[in-house]
């Protein structure tokens, strides 16, 4: 604490104990207006959801994994499907595993399949007709580490394989990578993915080949550096997915663009490549 | 008032301090770049340009990607190769309802259409039926195909030469003339 804050306190107390007894009057609040306690709040019907969640835990693993039911009062609850999973687990089974950080869409940590989408559990509403469950699996074609926790080892080999970082061949600039504002918009609609992986677990090319095509979500982050102005390897880039696999897998189904919750289009990036990959000759 | 004096001079006695801290442990200090890149210019910039510039390191686990052998001729002239194929056939299958039957055309046909089944059917393969997962199989599938595909062309140059061509047969079989 600064000297003249330590000063200020101590004339302030010295004031309040002169002057004490001439403000105590001037508390003029009548009863009628004081504070009271107010009537119970009006309580909402129970809106009854069932969500059928996907179970399976290491810990036993002779046991098949099974779909395991809880019911949630909606009313009671948020409007997310991150929001019941939360409270299922405070509430109701606190083994009930899943990754879940940010709750607001951009840690990419809570996606998983909901009724047969891929998405991010914090960005996709309740429907809130109780006639229909909710039904939430884990990214499909994964290897399972417990509930709704995929492996997401092999991605993420994947990823550090396209050199996701700026590589340049000139000695560095003494400050700053100067770029254009054109050059900047080339980055628009690549630089926003999260890497949750909806769409390389979306897209039956990698469910087939994971081992060796690389997928949506890493491939928009290759093209992400070719086009970098600031990046001089995009020809070397390219050359190292110079194999039937690697790229070539893609075959436009674009499952990729249709599940984004970002609403990116890695389908479109991947074509871009080919087509870059066509014109280095 | 006074408060706001004595952060200025605190701030003013760091800025005072840093440079001596600076050559007593030069490294770490001097990778925190500061609003004063005057005071580093002389001591870092060499060993970033080593770090970052023309020899930029290469990490050898990750430069073969999928640990496929790296080729144009199966990854982008594969590709060309097929896209030229499909863009062939838009000319050939529009050409027939302009200018009718004609042997170049039927030609063109026999070679383009099974080529571009041959490389459809060789990417079913390649998708369903993996070598490393299905190797015999997929060889199985392989050979198969190569011979399915040459008979295919062998068949459609026989009926070009010798019969009344494929959009001649196509045409009859819609009207059912002979």
């Amino acid at each position: 604490m600064s000297l003249a804050t330590i000063g200020r306190r101590s004339l302030l107390h010295s004031q309040k104990n002169v002057l004490a007894p001439l403000v105590a009057p001037f508390h003029t609040t009548t009863m009628a207006q004081l504070a009271t306690p107010a009537p119970d709040p009006v309580q909402k019907q129970p809106l009854i959801k069932t969500f059928n969640i996907y179970r399976w835990s290491p810990d036993k693993p002779a046991e098949k994994p099974r779909l395991e039911k809880y019911q949630i009062d909606l009313n009671q609850c948020g409007p997310m499907v991150l929001d019941a999973l939360i409270k299922i687990k405070n509430e109701i089974d606190p083994t009930l595993t899943f990754r879940r950080s940010c709750r607001e869409g951009i840690c990419g940590s809570c996606s998983m399949n909901i009724n047969g989408g891929n998405t991010l559990a914090c960005l996709s509403r309740i429907d809130r007709n109780p006639s229909s469950d909710v039904k939430i699996y884990p990214l499909p074609h994964t290897y399972v580490v417990k509930d709704l926790v995929p492996d997401l080892t092999q991605i993420y080999k994947q990823y550090k394989s396209i050199e996701p970082y700026m590589k340049q061949k000139t000695a560095a600039p003494e400050r700053e990578n100067i770029q254009s504002i054109a050059d900047r918009k080339k980055l628009d609609g690549l630089y926003e993915c999260i890497l949750c992986f909806c769409c390389s677990t979306s897209c039956p090319s990698y469910w087939w080949n994971s081992d060796k095509y690389l997928g949506p979500a890493v491939l928009m982050q290759a093209y992400r550096w070719m086009i970098d102005s600031r990046d001089h390897f995009g020809v070397e880039r390219r050359e190292a997915l110079q194999d039937p696999f690697s790229v070539y897998r893609c075959h436009t189904i674009m499952n990729c663009a249709r599940t984004c919750p970002k609403g990116l289009n890695p389908g479109l990036a991947i074509a871009e490549i080919k087509k870059q990959m066509a014109l280095d000759g | 008032m006074l408060t706001s004096r004595v952060i200025c001079s605190a701030a003013r006695v760091s800025s005072v301090v840093r440079p001596s801290a600076l050559t007593i442990r030069a490294n770490p200090v001097a990778t925190f770049r500061s609003a004063r890149p005057d005071l580093f210019q002389n001591t870092q910039a060499d060993k970033r340009d080593a770090v970052v510039g023309a020899a930029a390191p290469e990490n050898p686990g990750t430069t073969t990607q999928s640990g496929e052998h790296k080729s144009k001729l199966h990854g982008s002239y594969h590709w060309d190769f097929e896209r030229a194929l499909s863009i062939a056939l838009v000319p050939l299958m529009t050409a027939p309802f302009i200018i009718g039957s004609h042997p170049y055309v039927d030609l063109g046909l026999g070679v383009v259409i099974p080529l571009h089944t041959h490389i459809g059917f060789d990417a079913v393969i390649e998708d369903y039926l993996p070598v490393r997962r299905n190797p015999i199989i997929h060889r199985v599938m392989k050979y198969s195909l190569y011979t399915a595909t040459g008979l295919c062309l062998y068949g459609c140059y026989q009926f070009n030469t010798n019969d009344i061509g494929i959009t001649e047969f196509v045409k009859r079989l819609w009207t059912g003339k002979q």
